[in-house]
């Protein structure tokens, strides 16, 4: 199995390679990103496939050569269209012992895939489905208008059961391991780009240091895994969307506003979308806030008002047509099922009218799995009133934005299980430790976020007071400080790597 | 805009004469000192956080990487690999086939079954008809009854 596995995730990751260095730069936490793009094409070549016709394979053979195709384009041209591909070797010994440190983080729970466990749900629906997809257009067509065949959630993303039948290709046939371990290792790499991110964080200037954030960033892709329990490797989809959701909330809305984190942010949160309705909603929501803090509000000046108003309209637009183009392949399935007349299961019935009595027993069940949220809360506040100054600084986006996510996730989650159409006892009991994996993720994330800047304003003092004092004030951080101010990104001068 | 980052230089300097803002750099130390402990917390609430989440997540592997939960879960995938196995062996391949049983052996036998028959949702035309039964048989302790509608 474990050959098998390898083959699918290279066939996944390889073919994308090029055409994703050049959208996110050279360095080696890339690999935990090719694998992911992969899966999203797969996902997206499932959509040509129902759409269109064909096989799920014959779309990826074909969306590769296009992408790669592309990517050569902008290699040839590049001079002539005034762009720095930044595409300078990040390759050190320091950022392989990184690498590898994370690798080993994310690849210590897959040792439980030798329980070749399969989950209710990978039974009842993703194995299913991946089948339906490895089967060809008749088949997934079918299956799609007689969704009596598959229970519930029809409508549900394919990008898990694309990434499954990516396994049955190279297996040549349908093989339920796939369904599990596919999955599971993909649940790994989006727990891989959010430590890789941790680990940017962390080795901003005036921030903890690489080392220490190495050690974070291991440490939550651990207990990412430690949250989803048996989900994380039994072939649920719920910690590959909240991981992947988590990681472009810190390279879209914590990171500096660069294109290539940006660019991260997408792939992720396009992921988070395709994988599963939860993630999609919650896609939506980080693109939309990534495109605000990408596009800035322009500058007062001493023109008149009506100038300004007119500029700030346009800074809007642009947001939104920033914002629509990022979500549209994340919508593209939703829009097709619809188009099918494909409902969401959990409001098949359309909204509950009379949702009396759901609110307390969600938010008590919801509450029981999300314990750290006021513990995480004091430590922001702390962070915010005190250190703020340190996280400015070290170039990270405001506070706010992480948490505009999490309460989105939270008033999300709690209108789907009070206005839903299923029984709430049985539902709240089968899904709550799933639905909000997002929101415990993302709390122990702001977590490390706030000891690399806590980190870092103890680093700095020691290594102030180590130092010779010949001045009375020295002044490292100006330099810094106009680096890392966020500026209007232009692409010549965005594409730079941002560290 | 929120993120952006402000210069700063402008609070530190090198210049000894007095400044507009003098004032406010007299309770520097203060603040400064106040600074270390809130950072001096932040790690240690933190580290008081974490590393619980990161035993309970190194316990959890070994949970599940342990003989009962290998052989549980080896138990099922061997169950679910031989309804296809049964499938594929007894009934024509393309034949049209009605599922029986509840929503989770259906579910199981609907897994099975595809790409290899075609399922119908009434049993008026169908040429088998396959159920699950439990409690004995090969398919670790369960097997298929395959027959005609």
């Amino acid at each position: 199995m474990i050959v098998s596995v390898a083959l699918t995730i290279c066939l996944l990751a390889l073919p994308l390679a090029l055409p994703t260095l050049l959208l996110v730069g050279l360095s080696l936490d890339v690999l935990f990103l090719l694998p992911l793009t992969g899966a999203l094409v797969a996902a997206l070549s499932t959509f040509l496939e129902l759409a269109v016709g064909g096989t799920m394979f014959g779309w990826f053979i074909a969306l590769c050569v296009f992408a790669n195709i592309l990517a050569i384009v902008v290699l040839a041209r590049r001079r002539r269209l005034g762009i720095d591909l930044g595409l300078r070797p990040a390759l050190t010994v320091q950022s392989a012992v990184q690498f590898l440190v994370i690798a080993a983080a994310v690849a210590w729970p897959l040792q439980a895939l030798a329980s070749r466990d399969l989950g209710y749900d990978t039974n009842a629906f993703w194995l299913v489905r991946a089948i339906e997809v490895y089967g060809g257009h008749g088949l997934l067509f079918t299956a799609i208008h007689a969704p009596t065949l598959v229970t519930a959630n029809a409508d549900y993303p394919p990008l898990v059961p694309a990434g499954t039948a990516t396994g049955f290709f190279v297996r040549g046939q349908v093989v339920y391991d796939m369904g599990a371990a596919v999955p599971a290792v993909l649940n790994s790499c989006a727990l891989g780009v959010l430590a890789s991110g941790l680990i940017r964080v962390a080795r901003q200037r005036s921030s903890l240091g690489a080392w220490p954030g190495t050690v974070l960033g291991a440490a939550v892709a651990l207990i990412g895994f430690g949250l989803a329990g048996p989900y994380g490797i039994d072939g649920y989809a719920d910690l590959l969307w909240s991981a992947s959701a988590v990681a472009a909330v810190v390279y879209g809305l914590v990171l500096p506003s660069t294109i290539r984190h940006l660019a991260v942010a997408w792939i992720c949160a396009t992921v988070a979308a395709l994988t599963k309705n939860e993630g999609l909603t919650m896609a939506l929501v980080i693109l939309f806030l990534s495109a605000v803090r990408f596009v800035p509000t322009p500058a007062r000046t001493e023109k008149p008002e009506d100038h300004r108003a007119r500029r700030v309209a346009v800074t809007w637009l642009q947001r939104l047509v920033l914002a629509a183009v990022m979500a549209l392949p994340g919508l593209s399935w939703a829009v097709l099922v619809r188009s099918y007349g494909v409902q969401d299961s959990f409001f098949a019935d359309g909204l509950r009218l009379s949702p009396r009595g759901r609110f307390g027993p969600t938010v008590s069940a919801m509450w029981a799995q999300l314990h750290l949220l006021p513990f995480v809360a004091l430590i922001a506040l702390a962070g915010v009133l005190v250190l703020r100054q340190r996280r400015r600084r070290i170039g990270l986006g405001h506070e706010a934005w992480l948490w505009a996510c999490l309460c989105a996730s939270l008033a999300i989650t709690v209108g789907t299980y009070v206005f839903g159409d299923y029984p709430l006892s049985w539902w709240l009991a089968t899904s709550v430790d799933r639905t909000t994996l997002f929101a415990a993720l993302l709390l122990y994330t702001d977590l490390a976020i706030w000891m690399c800047v806590a980190g870092g304003e103890l680093a700095s003092r020691r290594s102030r007071t180590a130092e010779a004092q010949p001045h009375r004030a020295d002044p490292p951080e100006a330099e810094v400080v106009a680096r890392s101010a966020t500026p209007i990104p232009s692409l010549g001068t965005s594409l730079m790597p941002s560290g | 805009m929120l993120g952006e980052t402000r210069p700063v230089a402008a609070a530190v300097s090198n210049d000894a004469s007095p400044r507009p803002d003098a004032r406010v750099d007299a309770g520097e130390p203060a603040r400064s000192s106040w600074r270390r402990v809130v950072a001096v917390l932040v790690l240690c609430s933190g580290l008081g956080l974490m590393v619980p989440a990161v035993v309970h997540s190194l316990r959890n592997t070994a949970s599940l990487t342990s003989g009962p939960s290998i052989s549980a879960g080896n138990g099922y995938y061997d169950q679910v690999t031989c309804y296809r196995a049964t499938i594929e062996r007894e009934v024509r391949k393309d034949a049209r086939v009605y599922l029986g049983g509840s929503s989770p052996d259906e579910q199981l036998l609907v897994e099975a079954s595809e790409m290899w028959a075609t399922i119908l949702p009434t049993p008026a035309r169908a040429q088998y008809r396959i159920s699950i039964v439990h409690g004995h048989g090969s398919c670790n302790g369960t097997s298929l009854v395959i027959g005609r509608p």
